[in-house]
């Protein structure tokens, strides 16, 4: 489920056209993400510590791109909480990690061409949050 | 690791029992051994009156007293007396003599010397401003002050007086048989024979002087104990956490240092929050972060040491007892993780910075990850995870056991004092309005021209509520560990002493110390004073403390009882009433701050910093600043702070 959802986020945030699509989808995407994160922290033991910083940078990304000048009016309503089952949280983990490693790619690709100072630096800001995740949440043992 | 008190006392006690010890022969060299004498104390007379609550005249005319109270007073006066006497007789000799020239001497000026030492080592917790108040410099400084450390100052001294007075009385009576061989210059052997004769005497009133407290309210050998672990006022060198793998034993002093050091790092974070640049939202919600984490880490711990502790056939904690105590760390964990979703929608005007809280945070966390996860390169990445360590490699014997569970004491006892700062760090942020909220993040009924406002009252109160229910998740974590840690005699037990004994102070002259205190709120109430957030003693533990009950276990738990009654008081204020006095006026306080900063045409442009350099695999993430907007265009613009 929340595999399915990650991918629907990522083609919307690869058809997301300009800095203020990137901003509206980034801002989508580190809702989704921090949700996700909670779940997650709760479904591994071994994984708890990874989600919930992943959980902190994905609110300091939103936070980040809330301060941006270019940021619509009006922004999708966050995703709901997608519930996990046990044995998703790795998977889980690896979608996430993609999304934000995409993520993080089109944040810094948008601050490169962001006209205003302000979105830059929210872009910028965003896109190490975005990294973050990838870099907390990437797998392999 | 430092020096403790200990070693003072113990290289002191052996210089001095071996300078009285009285054979067939005679003095020899008595001008140097009266010297030694008198010196050694002059400095354990210096040890009393740093004890005293009053001199001897004050006292005479107080009911008021606890029975060690008078103990040290009328002690000390005896042992004035004796100084008094031994210097005259001193002076006899022409005064200052050389040590060297006797054995005796020389073990009793090493006997003075080592009860100097110890006695700066216990002044190095305490700092006296030019203002003549006191004030603590360290966590331990409320131990050095405590009734329990009096009680086992006062029975040292006590003990050493009454080891003194009967070698004083053999040297009075050598001096009257050899006088003539032993005296030069104008000393006559009857002024030397009462010189020492007298101070004798007074040592003997000094060693006895303990007896009545001592059946009234006596000593238990924990006060000695704790006396002796006292360390002196030095933080230990940060160790930092290597590519080498570390074994279990170096994982656990490891965390003890970096626990010592974090407690260290967040005295005065209050202060610096109304202020510092460096003091941040997203520090602040990195640091409940890794307080969820560390208290996740520490609950796999116990539960690891809880299934070889039923493995072993003698272990020094039940299985059981260790199970509810990690049982304790979940709501800790819980706690600390609503704190930090508590953060989610509020920031600062600075950046996030890496500070030294942090830092040694995050080695606490990594150690700990490292003890319980069988990865020597563990990191909190999913990447660097491992599988968990089994409980017959975390602790293969009992003193294996024993220096885990002191590990995880350390590591909850030091997140502990985290919750206490960060507490009032929050609340000497707002009230320097510094906690904002992005704007957009407000509902559309909100109206702000700007990117971010003025955090309202309700966001506060919710992060506030969180960071007392972590407080007390955390308090409550870390008396079941004290619990087992002293019944277990873990290294860290002196944690759990240092804590008890510190919240029964005994009284010191010119001593109007409180180190820990807060504003306290303009309404009163007996039940809204608590050691949690003043620092001082609540209404239960000073009724304890009037009964002369210094018992640490009842103490403790009056503590606890206040702590909830004020937390309790706190929730009652928070119901909405009609016409809640402290509500409405922090909202006018709000009010006033908010025009405040309406005049304040700098406040986007306020201190911009760059992250530092990362260096460490563990770091909090940055966080995105509301200086970095510019400035509105035209100061009219400046008009939409929110209300609170």
């Amino acid at each position: 489920m929340a595999v399915e959802q990650a991918d629907l986020l990522e083609r919307r945030l690869r058809d997301a056209v300009g800095v203020v699509g990137v901003l509206a989808a980034g801002w989508e995407i580190f809702e989704f993400a921090a949700a996700v994160a909670a779940v997650g922290a709760g479904q591994a033991a071994d994984l708890y510590p990874a989600f919930t910083f992943a959980r902190g940078s994905a609110v300091s990304g939103r936070n980040a791109i809330a301060l941006a000048p270019s940021l619509p009016a009006r922004i999708l309503a966050p995703a709901e909480g997608p519930a996990l089952a046990a044995d998703e949280a790795d998977e889980t983990a690896d979608a996430i990690a993609r999304l934000a490693a995409v993520l993080s790619e089109r944040l810094r690709e948008a601050a490169r061409f962001a006209a205003d100072p302000n979105d830059q630096a929210a872009c910028q800001d965003a896109a190490r949050n975005a990294a973050r995740i990838c870099e907390l949440l990437a797998g392999g043992m | 690791m430092p020096a403790v008190f200990g070693d003072f006392l113990a290289a002191g006690t052996e210089h001095l029992e071996a300078a009285v010890v009285v054979g067939d022969g005679q003095v020899t060299q008595l001008p140097e051994v009266a010297w030694g004498l008198h010196q050694l104390v002059v400095v354990m007379s210096h040890y009393l009156d740093d004890l005293a609550p009053y001199d001897e005249i004050e006292a005479s005319g107080r009911a008021d007293l606890h029975a060690w109270e008078r103990v040290v007073i009328d002690a000390d006066a005896a042992l004035h007396a004796a100084a008094d006497h031994l210097r005259q007789m001193a002076e006899q000799f022409g005064g200052h003599a050389d040590p060297a020239a006797s054995w005796r001497a020389r073990h009793l000026a090493g006997a003075a010397t080592q009860l100097t030492a110890g006695r700066d080592l216990l002044h190095s917790h305490l700092a006296t401003g030019l203002n003549g108040v006191t004030r603590g410099r360290s966590e331990w400084a409320l131990v050095v002050t405590s009734l329990p450390v009096t009680r086992a100052l006062a029975s040292e001294i006590a003990r050493w007086s009454g080891q003194l007075a009967p070698f004083t009385a053999w040297l009075a009576g050598s001096a009257m048989t050899h006088s003539p061989r032993l005296m030069p210059g104008q000393a006559t052997a009857a002024a030397i024979y009462d010189g020492l004769a007298s101070a004798s005497q007074w040592l003997q009133v000094a060693g006895t002087a303990v007896l009545p407290a001592a059946y009234a309210d006596p000593a238990p050998a924990a006060d000695t104990e704790l006396l002796r672990a006292i360390p002196a006022a030095m933080v230990p060198r940060r160790l930092r956490p290597g590519v080498a793998e570390e074994s279990v034993t170096d994982l656990c002093h490891g965390i003890a240092v970096s626990a010592t050091r974090l407690r260290a790092a967040v005295r005065g974070s209050p202060e610096r929050a109304a202020w510092s640049p460096g003091a941040t939202s997203g520090g602040w919600q990195w640091m409940a972060q890794a307080a969820a984490i560390t208290s996740h880490l520490s609950e796999l711990t116990l539960r690891s040491l809880a299934t070889r502790a039923g493995q072993l056939p003698v272990a020094p904690a039940a299985a059981a007892q260790l199970h509810d105590a990690a049982g304790r760390l979940v709501p800790m964990r819980d706690a600390w993780r609503h704190v930090d979703q508590s953060w989610d929608n509020l920031i600062t005007e600075s950046r996030l910075l890496q500070t030294p809280v942090m830092t040694e945070a995050s080695d606490l966390l990594l150690r700990m990850g490292r003890l319980v996860w069988d990865n020597p390169h563990w990191t909190p990445a999913r990447a660097d995870r491992g599988p968990q360590r089994l409980p017959a490699m975390l602790a293969p014997g009992t003193d294996a056991i024993n220096d885990v569970l002191a590990a995880a004491h350390q590591a909850i006892d030091a997140i502990s004092c985290v919750a206490m700062a960060d507490l009032k760090a929050v609340a000497a942020a707002d009230r320097a309005g510094r906690l904002y909220v992005p704007t957009r993040l407000l509902s559309d009924e909100d109206n702000v021209p700007r990117r971010f406002a003025t955090a309202p009252l309700a966001q506060f109160r919710t992060l506030q509520d969180a960071y007392r229910a972590a407080l007390d998740a955390s308090a409550g974590a870390r008396l079941a560990l004290d619990e087992i840690a002293v019944a277990a005699r873990t290294p860290s037990m002196t944690l759990a002493l240092a804590r008890a004994a510190a919240a029964v102070q005994s009284r010191r002259r010119a001593w109007p110390y409180n180190d820990n205190l807060i504003d306290l709120p303009p309404y009163h109430s007996p039940f809204r004073n608590s050691r949690a957030s003043t620092g001082g003693a609540g209404p239960l533990e000073r009724a304890i403390k009037d009964q002369q009950v210094s018992d640490p276990v009842i103490v403790l738990r009056a503590v606890a009882i206040d702590n909830a009654a004020e937390r309790l008081m706190e929730q009652a204020d928070a119901t909405p009433t009609a016409s809640g006095p402290p509500e409405r006026r922090e909202n006018w306080q709000r009010a006033v701050r908010r025009a405040a900063l309406l005049a304040d045409e700098s406040f986007p442009l306020s201190p911009v910093t760059r992250p530092p350099t990362d260096t460490q695999r563990i770091r909090p993430d940055n966080q995105p600043s509301p200086p970095a907007i510019s400035r509105p265009s035209s100061p009219s613009k400046h008009s939409g702070r929110r209300s609170g």
